[in-house]
């Protein structure tokens, strides 16, 4: 299964690689990662919507997490059909606003990283 | 002067006149002033040796009156040569007894004796250049050895060429007859009576001269004293040409220094007047000028000998002199002029000289003892008293007034320095009244000092809080950003550390299982990614640990200390803060934003805290300038290196500010943001510390609607 993190903080990558480090070694996730909503946008074009979930962090410069989930889901409603937005702030109106912008579920920072496997599994 | 010749004439008249009506009657006897042979003389014009005989017959002569002036022998003048004959015979008493004759006269003469030539005066001669007066008095010896009738002849000249004034009373020709033994005191006495007086006087009136010229040198506004000078001077030389002409032996240069004298004379009677009408102030009026006009008139009547009935050119002009002296010094003294009285009591000495000297001179003339008497001489005295002291006594008085000045100077000179002494008193008075109010002034200025003091103190409290305020601000604007940025690290920290003990359990894990089991490559794995952790782990501590400080950094007063800065680090971090700070408050906003740093840029120092809050300032500037863009909006921080400087640009692509504004931004207090929302001393701030404090520039450039850069401008030493 294809997930895609967007954060445009690049120890992300390595936090998440070493999180899901058995279910990637037993091949059960498989992760891309961006470092900014621009960089999202071109992946999934360039992947054809390979993948089937994205996680992305609301507060990045230039293009914000919410601009990209909005863009998703206006010019490809279709696919992908899971998107989590993550946010350090988590307050109410940035929740609401995700979620009115078509997005299916809110996770705050710090992660719970036993949590979001959860929600992982059960979602795909 | 001319009085005392006057008189002096009359004198002589007296006695003349007592001769003429005796006949011709032998000598018996001679006085001890001698015996004038003024009578019985014959003359005749021309030159014949005859005439000298004592047989010659001069029945047909003319009669002569010999002792007057030459003015009055107009003959004799126009004949220039003549002859006079006289008769002279002795009693017993005087044959064979040594006598002596004296002459006086203008002209050359020849003396004879019964025809022998006794005696020569001078050289006689028609020609003017042949021929030599002599005009002085000498003693020549004659004896009569019988008493038998001699005849006295006389060859007499005097030419044309020869100088005199008409009004002169030189004699013609005067001869007298004296004992031998008496010759020597007569001609004694004549002396002394001119060169005697005349010195005296010349010495007396030479000291009033020098007395008033130096009055008139110590003060030049006393005109007085210069007339006063002026007549003594002129009566000086009166007096002293008077003596010079009883000197001369011709007759040319004696009628000279007369006349000369007679002019001196007349000048100083004048001045005497001038000097008056100055002493007491009186105006030169129609008065004065008719004086002038009277005296110079006397004058000129005196010099050219004009008889004019009753003579009043010889006293009308000068009692005129005298009732004008009255006049004035009782106009004076209507005037309350205290020197009025001076010229009245010097013409009461006047006129009780005159008195004394007209009693004197009768009795004189009636007592007939000659000229050689005490009397006449205090009689001539008198008269010199009479005749100056009036400008004696306006000498005298002169020298009174100067010390009465002189007195009262002194004593002006004690009010002055009594009151002088007053001045200091109310001076000192007056400077301690200046000094109370000048310390109350102090006192008081002191106070206002301490007030604006105080006022000013307030001031910089109130400005150091509103830096302060200034600087929460932007702390506040930061915090947020600060929250978001600390947080970030923190989870990693936790994230990484919680995930080392994971790996740590699993490497523990795998290391219980049986050697064969062991799979190495993943111990080596999980051994690697620990220590990456714990590198991760350092590092988003050093992160959050380093923004802590800068927050720090920033609430703290700024220690004024430049420290070598990493710029382009400053400004990345600076970028992110301000860009989190933002999105915190306002959720919606969105910018992109863009760091092109210049990697050799290297440390600079600079005032850390200052610097960051200037860029914290630009870099919120420029984002609130595109916060309404909605993402568009894009706010790029850039750094460069040029020879001698660094270069930071703060640019924003956003509305831009209007040329009116423009100017005011530096301005403190000045802000576009609502009411509480901005201090106005952000931008203020920002280029006071980067002129003041960095000896840089700072300067925007902005078009509206387009966007707006700041630029930095660092001297790069």
């Amino acid at each position: 299964m294809k997930i895609l993190v967007v954060d445009d903080e690049e120890d992300v990558r390595t936090l998440f690689q070493q999180r899901f480090r058995r279910e990637i070694r037993a091949g059960e996730f498989d992760f891309a990662f961006s470092g900014s909503g621009e960089e999202a946008l071109t992946y999934l074009e360039g992947q054809d919507s390979e993948a089937v979930l994205i996680l992305s962090d609301i507060n990045m410069p230039g293009m914000s997490g919410l601009e990209l989930l909005k863009q998703i889901r206006t010019t490809s409603p279709t696919a992908p059909p899971i998107i989590m937005m993550i946010t350090a702030y988590g307050d109410e109106e940035s929740h609401s606003q995700a979620l009115k912008l078509g997005a299916n579920d809110f996770l705050t920072k710090p992660l719970d990283f036993g949590e979001l496997k959860q929600k992982l599994i059960s979602s795909i | 002067m001319k009085h005392f010749y006057l008189l002096v004439i009359l004198i002589f008249s007296i006695e003349v006149q007592g001769q003429k009506q005796r006949k011709f009657t032998p000598l018996d006897s001679i006085p001890t002033y001698g015996y004038t042979l003024s009578n019985h003389w014959k003359w005749h014009a021309g030159d014949n040796p005859l005439w000298a005989k004592h047989d010659f017959n001069d029945s047909l002569w003319e009669k002569l009156q010999v002792a007057e002036s030459i003015e009055e022998f107009p003959e004799l003048r126009e004949a220039e040569i003549a002859w006079f004959r006289r008769p002279i015979q002795v009693t017993q008493n005087l044959v064979n007894q040594p006598l002596s004759i004296s002459v006086k006269q203008m002209g050359a003469s020849e003396i004879y004796l019964d025809g022998n030539l006794i005696h020569k005066l001078g050289v006689v001669s028609k020609n003017p250049e042949r021929e030599q007066t002599d005009v002085n008095t000498t003693a020549l010896p004659i004896v009569l050895s019988d008493t038998n009738k001699h005849i006295l002849a006389v060859r007499y000249s005097f030419t044309k060429e020869n100088f005199y004034y008409p009004g002169t009373n030189s004699e013609t020709f005067h001869l007298r007859i004296h004992n031998a033994k008496d010759i020597g005191e007569f001609l004694e006495d004549q002396t002394n009576r001119t060169a005697g007086f005349y010195y005296f006087f010349t010495g007396i009136f030479l000291l009033f001269a020098i007395l008033h010229f130096s009055f008139y040198a110590s003060n030049k506004t006393r005109k007085v004293s210069l007339s006063l000078g002026l007549t003594m001077l002129a009566l000086t030389l009166a007096f002293f040409l008077r003596s010079l002409e009883s000197y001369q032996q011709e007759i040319s240069s004696k009628e000279l220094y007369g006349l000369l004298s007679v002019i001196t004379t007349y000048s100083g009677v004048f001045l005497i007047n001038v000097s008056l009408y100055q002493y007491l102030n009186q105006k030169f009026g129609v008065i004065f000028y008719i004086q002038a006009f009277l005296v110079t008139g006397s004058m000129f009547s005196y010099i050219f000998n004009l008889n004019l009935p009753w003579s009043i050119d010889s006293w009308l002009p000068f009692l005129l002199l005298f009732i004008d002296f009255i006049r004035v010094s009782i106009l004076a003294d209507r005037r309350k002029d205290s020197n009025a009285k001076v010229p009245i009591y010097s013409l009461l000495v006047v006129a009780c000289c005159a008195i004394l000297a007209i009693i004197v001179l009768f009795i004189e003339g009636s007592t007939g003892n000659g000229t050689g008497s005490i009397i006449l001489n205090f009689g001539i005295v008198l008269i010199i008293i009479m005749f100056f002291s009036i400008p004696i006594g306006l000498s005298l008085s002169l020298v009174r007034e100067y010390t009465r000045t002189h007195q009262a100077l002194t004593k002006k000179l004690i009010e002055v320095e009594k009151l002088s002494a007053e001045n200091l008193a109310h001076e000192q008075e007056k400077q301690q009244i200046l000094a109370a109010q000048n310390e109350i002034l102090e006192k008081q200025v002191a106070e206002r000092t301490g007030e604006l003091a105080r006022s000013l103190e307030e001031l910089k409290a109130t400005q150091t809080q509103l830096i302060q305020s200034e600087k929460l601000a932007s702390l506040g604007e930061l915090t947020a950003g600060i929250a978001h940025e600390i947080q970030n690290p923190l989870n990693f920290v936790n994230n990484f550390s919680e995930l080392s003990k994971e790996l740590i359990e699993e490497l523990e894990e795998e290391r219980s299982k049986d050697k064969a089991k062991r799979d190495e490559s993943l111990e080596e794995e999980l051994l690697g990614d620990i220590a990456q952790n714990l590198e991760k782990i350092n590092h988003h501590g050093k992160r959050a640990s380093s923004i802590v400080k800068g927050m720090l950094e920033h609430s703290r007063a700024s220690t004024g200390k430049k420290e070598p800065t990493d710029v382009n680090a400053l400004a990345e971090e600076y970028l992110r803060l301000a860009y989190h700070g933002i999105r915190a408050k306002d959720k919606s906003f969105n910018a992109d934003f863009k760091a092109n740093l210049d990697a050799s840029v290297l440390k600079v120092p600079l005032i850390t805290q200052d610097f960051g809050r200037v860029l914290l300032n630009l870099i919120n500037n420029a984002f609130y300038a595109v916060k309404d863009m909605q993402g568009k909006g894009l706010v790029v921080v850039s750094t460069r290196k040029s020879d001698n400087e660094i270069e930071i640009r703060v640019s924003d692509n956003g509305t831009g500010i209007p040329e009116h504004i423009k100017a005011k931004i530096f301005q403190p207090f000045f802000t576009t943001k609502p009411t509480g929302q901005g201090t106005g001393l952000g931008l203020s701030l920002a280029y006071d510390i980067i002129t003041k404090g960095h000896g840089g520039t700072l300067e925007v450039e902005t078009k509206e609607r387009e966007g707006t850069t700041f630029i930095i401008k660092l001297p790069y030493l």
